[in-house]
């Protein structure tokens, strides 16, 4: 093990110079102080524990790309939420999950979007039809204009990208 | 999570488990491939463990609300859409005749103005009108030669009218998912909620229209407000404000149950806030501004019997104390 040394000087003046810069950035696209203030934060904690910090040469543009980052996922995250909560409002009371198992659920299905994310939009389609809606494999190819030899793959292929991501 | 020792397993024997994952998954399985199969399973150690990790991913969906979740990671996702096809889609929409979807997340996305959870938002539009937006509101703008017409999708406006600078005299309407508002005055509210709409009027009078052909139109007075669907026109009740508390940036509870005043409170937030059915009923009166929730959570949990749990950031519990 080697223990990473950081300048500190150099985070104290890329803060310095940037920080509320950034913030303003942020609070044009977030029009919330309170998460501007978060995103912001964890752009800095990501430059300070990335290992190109001493090879930055526009500051701003770098940390503006993670901030990019930062926000998408966080969209990404309310999306699914919101898309959640909203279909689950509308299930019989006797079929509803507990805000307890919401949440769990809704932890699951965060981790499974990342996990399928970078899987081309087909393979991931077919892989959520088959896990959640249940359909076959020739129901599947009819929805997305495919055969079921080619489902076949796709499912496969997905399964191989989730058994060797990183978890 | 998964068992640190199974990480090493070799990709060839990954890639086999995950092709017997996709034969076993058609629904046509032949009893010789099933034999295959278990053959396979009992050839080596590596063989079930690479199996464990594909019913540990299967697991993870069977106990998933399929339904909910379905409809949750088919959400419309930024990362994979160009901002081109978004407006594209939009586009549609728009000449569909602001056929409104469960799916309005992408309309609210690209909606003309909007805000975002906990801020409220003065516009004034090009006919020197003022709309304000309450938290989590978008709305767009349609002005035609014979309309002044604003799109609510989500959130609730206030209006102020002004005449129309163009003296064209135009009327001046808001369309929600259930029906049209035409200004019969100057200033009123439209709120779009889950399967209705709520207006209130603040001085003169509105005409509410349903969507549906022949449903009863009705006239607001200044003082009065209601909700409707597409069809029908709920009861009137009376409003004793000059304008909506929210305007102001005040929430405004008359003794309200707690978990309504949560319910209210959870508009200006992100996450989800619940309130143990124990303490539900719990009155709150005051005015509460709407600039720090957390300070306004401390303030009950002070006042009343109640304490505050966040084991989860976007999960606040409210439990008796």
């Amino acid at each position: 093990m080697t223990t990473k040394i950081i300048d500190d000087n150099v985070i104290t003046q890329l803060y310095h110079e940037h920080h509320s810069w950034l913030l303003g950035w942020l609070n044009q696209r977030v029009q919330c102080r309170l998460l501007a203030e978060d995103h912001a934060h964890d752009t800095f904690i990501r430059v300070i524990t990335s290992k190109d910090i001493h090879d930055i040469r526009e500051p701003r543009a770098y940390l503006t790309t993670i901030a990019k980052g930062l926000l998408v996922n966080h969209w990404r995250r309310s999306a699914i939420e919101k898309a959640y909560l909203d279909k689950i409002t509308q299930y019989p009371e006797a079929l509803t999950p507990s805000p307890e198992e919401n949440a769990i659920i809704l932890s699951t299905l965060q981790e499974i979007d990342g996990l399928l994310n970078e899987l081309p939009s087909n393979v991931r389609k077919a892989f959520l039809m088959s896990q959640l809606d249940g359909l076959t494999y020739v129901e599947i190819g009819k929805r997305l204009g495919v055969s079921d030899r080619m489902v076949k793959k796709y499912m496969s292929r997905a399964m191989l990208h989730c058994l060797t991501a990183e978890l | 999570m998964i068992n640190q020792d199974h990480n090493h397993l070799p990709p060839s024997v990954l890639a086999q488990a995950a092709n017997w994952f996709a034969i076993l998954g058609s629904g046509q399985v032949s009893q010789a491939q099933t034999m295959q199969w278990k053959q396979w399973l009992e050839e080596h150690p590596d063989h079930r463990a690479a199996w464990l990790k594909v019913e540990y991913f299967t697991g993870k969906f069977q106990q998933l609300p399929a339904h909910a979740a379905s409809a949750a990671l088919n959400a419309p996702d930024m990362r994979r859409r160009s901002m081109v096809k978004v407006l594209a889609i939009f586009g549609m929409i728009g000449l569909s005749g602001w056929k409104l979807s469960k799916e309005s997340y992408i309309q609210e996305w690209a909606a003309d103005y909007q805000t975002a959870l906990g801020e409220t938002k003065t516009i004034l539009l090009a006919d020197g009108s003022k709309v304000i937006l309450d938290t989590n509101t978008a709305f767009n703008v349609a002005f035609t030669s014979d309309l002044r017409r604003l799109q609510l999708i989500s959130g609730e406006i206030y209006i102020e009218t002004s005449p129309d600078n163009t003296n064209l005299h135009r009327p001046f309407v808001v369309d929600s998912q259930e029906g049209r508002t035409r200004a019969l005055g100057t200033r009123f509210s439209v709120r779009q909620l889950e399967n209705n709409s709520h207006v209130s009027v603040f001085a003169d009078a509105v005409e509410i229209e349903p969507t549906k052909q022949g449903a009863s139109k009705l006239i607001l007075h200044a003082g009065q407000s209601t909700y409707f669907t597409n069809e029908k026109i709920d009861v009137i009740h009376t409003i004793n404000s000059e304008r909506p508390a929210w305007t102001q940036g005040v929430l405004l509870a008359d003794n309200l149950p707690l978990s309504e005043f949560l319910l209210q409170l959870n508009r200006y937030r992100y996450g989800y806030i619940t309130c143990d059915p124990k303490i539900a009923n719990l009155r709150i009166v005051g005015a509460f501004p709407l600039n720090d929730i957390d300070r306004i959570l401390a303030s009950l949990e002070n006042t009343l019997p109640i304490k505050i749990d966040q084991s989860f950031p976007f999960w606040i519990k409210v439990l008796p104390s």
